[in-house]
């Protein structure tokens, strides 16, 4: 606690005034100038009272030894333990430019459009358990010069032959790219924490404890070559950029691929930095869950899990198909066939939105998405290291096979033989009289259509970029069939019937209603997916068991 | 022995004998009505509106009317003539489809007037209404496949003059501007307005959290970045020459457009019973 020189009260850091501030007599003083008793500038590390849950684990710092009486972390309100340390000085730290009042109105303006969530999440109660806490930031500065080399073309034509000639591009450069910030707190959750980002590091200030006065600090615990690949291909992409923007290199066609790798800078260096971050955790009502919210204390940017009420989610869904209804009524007159087309039609789109849902939550459970948190050794159960690799392995392995020609000859020949085989199967469907009308052979050749698609595609190599960090993974169908054979199963009652062709509508529409029936069926599921990615389980941060995914 | 001379005049006597037989064939292949229309004769009008001239065919080739009962369906029919001609058809041969088989027949009738035909195709079990002109304005695709649904359950049970007495009057019905049932409608976009409606919500929810993460351009825009570079030195390296021959522009021509079935401005829809 830093003592005011006018009364003697304690101070605090105040964002409105960006200085210390003495609420009682009203000085406020710049934090660089403030000296603290036992500190000293130079001094490679600081004092602060460490403050930890008793329920969970967790850690934060405080310059003050004002008593914490709840964890931002797993929402306990408990005493939390303090005791004094010794840290290592940060780097750098940008001040909070968002008073804690600015924090709730941008949550707010947040919960203003979500209505879907549940009460507890919208008490002012819970709003005003925002905690500023400075999160910690490794900043990667990157650097390249010297000379490079880059081939480029230029072509023209003579009759009937293209004339290509071929030139090495040879020049110096000077780049420089410094700001490129990536939590380093395991308890900050990568999905959050690039959520709100990025911060403006240009208002970056030299570290002194006095910023902390009156907020909290997460201590720093992932290593800085966890993120440097990332931050160095990030710098390179920017390098590239800029040469490509040259209009000799444009004359030229100096291609993407004929820089790969060419740029990749040459000097490194991470240096620490606190970052503001207003953090709520919020427990759900069986207080078996938590979901964050993070507001930017620098920009104001707002990110939050936000769990649906199925009673509200409802209640908001009857509202908005009462307009729809109306507005179906005016135009669409759906007879036995179409009700069955448009049957499998949402139940594709329920399919795939279930799919990528579960993909995210085995993730997720994986910490396959949070990089930081993956390279803090913990305990955890021998099943999920179990999964855990066998998930790193499917995807070094799925990468191997997209890179092998023989199985990309196959995926060719494969797709081929589908589009071979589909294609009189299509045209005998198109004129079975199933689908008389113009709209249902649409839909038929937009399925088939997608379908090839999604084959070619799979066709195409992804580029191993996209898994390093924000990749989903896949889970096993053994973990997915038990949701995604609701809408499957709507699927197939429709196409059976479609195919059947009976003679009455009554057998039709019983068909439809209970493929449409499998379609809700499998919505409701979709809301507890989402329910499960953003409830979240309560950390266990120094115990066995829990969601470590904080 | 009959002398060369006599024995050339018999044999083009037979060769003309031939050839005239082979015309008259020729002549009755083609004056005998094609096949696909199934029609065993040329079917007459039964009634022809005096003030607007559009005509009532009644045309029961499968036999399924009494005539007791084909007099009561001309007085349901008759009406209609005000906006178009009308035909009720049943057909118990038909190597076509039900929809070909409706389409020209009422453009072998009507022409281009505006009119309605409702076939009762046996061969293929299927009732179906074929549309054209003003009568088409009202009666849609849609809306014929509406009353089709709503009628095909007579077919299904025998009733073919209950079944083509009710799509007469509903086909009347909605001429004269009133509304017919049409409660699978109501049913079936109730149920996908409600299920429409969980998805579109769901995206909103989606939209709504935001947790977005954060673009390449706006973190590079955020951190410092220099960039200098020198002009670059240009090395020649070698000379590379593709065939690629320049496409004649006249190559292209197309062999001749479609054919109009000359069923434009007409449509409609039909049921299995």
């Amino acid at each position: 606690m830093y003592s005011c020189p006018n009364c003697g009260s304690g101070m605090t850091f105040d964002p409105a005034r960006q200085a210390l501030y003495c609420s009682h007599c009203g000085t406020s003083i710049q934090p660089q100038d403030q000296k603290i008793d036992g500190q000293t500038i130079d001094s490679n590390t600081y004092q602060t009272h460490v403050f930890c849950c008793p329920h969970c684990g967790a850690e934060i710092l405080s310059t003050d030894d004002t008593v914490a009486t709840f964890c931002s972390y797993c929402g306990s309100s408990v005493l939390l333990e303090s005791r004094l340390e010794e840290q290592d000085r940060p780097d750098y730290v940008i001040p909070f430019q968002l008073t804690k009042e600015d924090c709730e109105a941008a949550y707010r303006k947040l919960l203003r459009r979500a209505p879907f969530l549940p009460n507890e999440m919208k008490q002012d109660v819970q709003i005003q358990r925002f905690r500023g806490i400075y999160m910690p930031y490794w900043i990667y500065s990157f650097e390249k010069d010297g000379s490079y080399s880059v081939s480029g073309h230029r072509s023209r034509r003579r009759g009937d032959y293209v004339y290509t000639k071929h030139y090495q591009l040879q020049s110096d450069m000077q780049a420089q790219c410094s700001g490129l910030s990536y939590d380093a707190s395991s308890k900050f959750a990568d999905n959050l924490s690039s959520a709100i980002a990025p911060f403006d590091v240009n208002q970056c200030a030299s570290f002194t404890p006095e910023y902390l006065s009156g907020f909290y600090a997460d201590r720093g615990d992932v290593h800085d070559h966890i993120y440097r690949s990332d931050a160095s291909e990030l710098a390179g992409s920017f390098i590239a950029d800029q040469v490509r923007k040259d209009p000799t290199y444009r004359r030229y066609n100096v291609s993407r691929s004929s820089m790969a790798g060419n740029f990749r800078p040459k000097r490194t260096e991470a240096q620490l930095g606190m970052f503001p971050v207003w953090f709520l955790g919020c427990r759900s009502h069986d207080g078996q869950h938590i979901s964050y919210a993070v507001v930017n204390g620098q920009t104001g940017k707002v990110a939050a899990d936000l769990p649906i009420d199925i009673r509200k989610y409802l209640l908001g869904s009857l509202l908005l198909a009462v307009p729809l209804f109306f507005l179906l009524n005016l135009f669409l007159t759906l007879t036995p066939t179409k009700a069955l087309v448009a049957a499998i039609l949402l139940a594709l789109v329920s399919l795939l939105i279930s799919n990528y849902q579960l993909n995210r939550i085995y993730t997720r459970e994986l910490m396959l998405d949070d990089k930081g948190l993956q390279s803090i050794p913990r305990p955890q159960s021998h099943a999920a290291s179990t999964n855990r690799s066998q998930a790193t392995k499917k995807s070094s392995s799925s990468s191997f096979r997209s890179s092998s020609i023989g199985s990309t000859l196959l995926r060719v020949f494969g797709t081929m033989a589908v589009v071979w085989i589909s294609l009189p199967l299509l045209a005998i469907l198109a004129t079975s009289g199933i689908f008389r009308s113009g709209f249902s052979i649409v839909l038929l050749l937009l399925l088939w259509f997608g379908l090839i698609v999604y084959l070619m595609m799979r066709i195409v190599k992804r580029p191993e970029r996209s898994r390093s960090k924000y990749a989903v993974y896949s889970a096993p169908m053994s973990d997915k069939w038990p949701f995604l054979y609701k809408p499957l199963l709507a699927a197939v009652i429709a196409l059976i019937l479609l195919i059947w062709n009976p003679v009455s509508d009554l057998y039709y529409y019983m068909g439809a209603s209970i493929s449409l029936g499998c379609v809700v069926w499998s919505l409701f599921d979709i809301i507890h997916e989402h329910n499960q990615l953003t409830m979240r389980k309560l950390p266990q941060l120094e115990q066995r068991g829990g969601d470590l995914h904080a | 022995m009959r002398d060369p001379g006599t024995y050339c005049i018999v044999r083009l006597a037979i060769l003309r004998k031939m050839f005239s037989f082979l015309l008259i064939a020729l002549l009755c292949f083609a004056i005998i009505p094609n096949k696909a229309l199934a029609t065993d004769g040329e079917p007459h009008p039964v009634y022809k509106n005096p003030d607007t001239g559009y005509q009532v065919i009644l045309d029961d080739q499968a036999d399924l009317l009494t005539p007791t009962q084909e007099e009561m369906l001309l007085s349901d029919m008759k009406p209609i003539t005000v906006y178009g001609s009308v035909a009720f058809v049943s057909v118990d041969d038909n190597s076509h489809s039900t929809s070909n088989f409706a389409r020209d027949y009422y453009y072998d009738q009507f022409g281009s007037e505006s009119g309605t035909i409702f076939l009762i195709d046996m061969d293929n079990r299927n009732i179906y209404i074929f549309s054209h002109g003003a009568v088409y304005q009202t009666i849609t695709d849609t809306k014929a496949d509406v009353i089709t649904d709503n009628v095909y359950r007579h077919a299904s049970d025998g009733d073919y003059f209950g079944c083509a007495k009710e799509a007469y009057h509903q086909i009347y019905t909605l001429l004269e501007g009133g509304h017919i049932a049409q409660p699978m409608k109501y049913i079936s976009n109730a149920l996908l307005a409600l299920i429409l409606a969980f998805l579109i919500h769901f995206g909103i929810v989606i939209l709504v959290s935001g947790s977005h993460r954060a673009s390449t351009k706006s973190i590079l825009r955020s951190a410092k970045t220099s960039f200098h570079n020198t002009t670059p030195n240009i090395i020649f390296q070698h000379e590379t020459s593709r065939y690629d021959p320049v496409e004649s522009s006249s190559s292209g021509g197309s062999s001749g457009g479609s054919r109009s079935s000359g069923g434009g401005g007409g449509g409609g829809g039909g049921h299995s019973f």
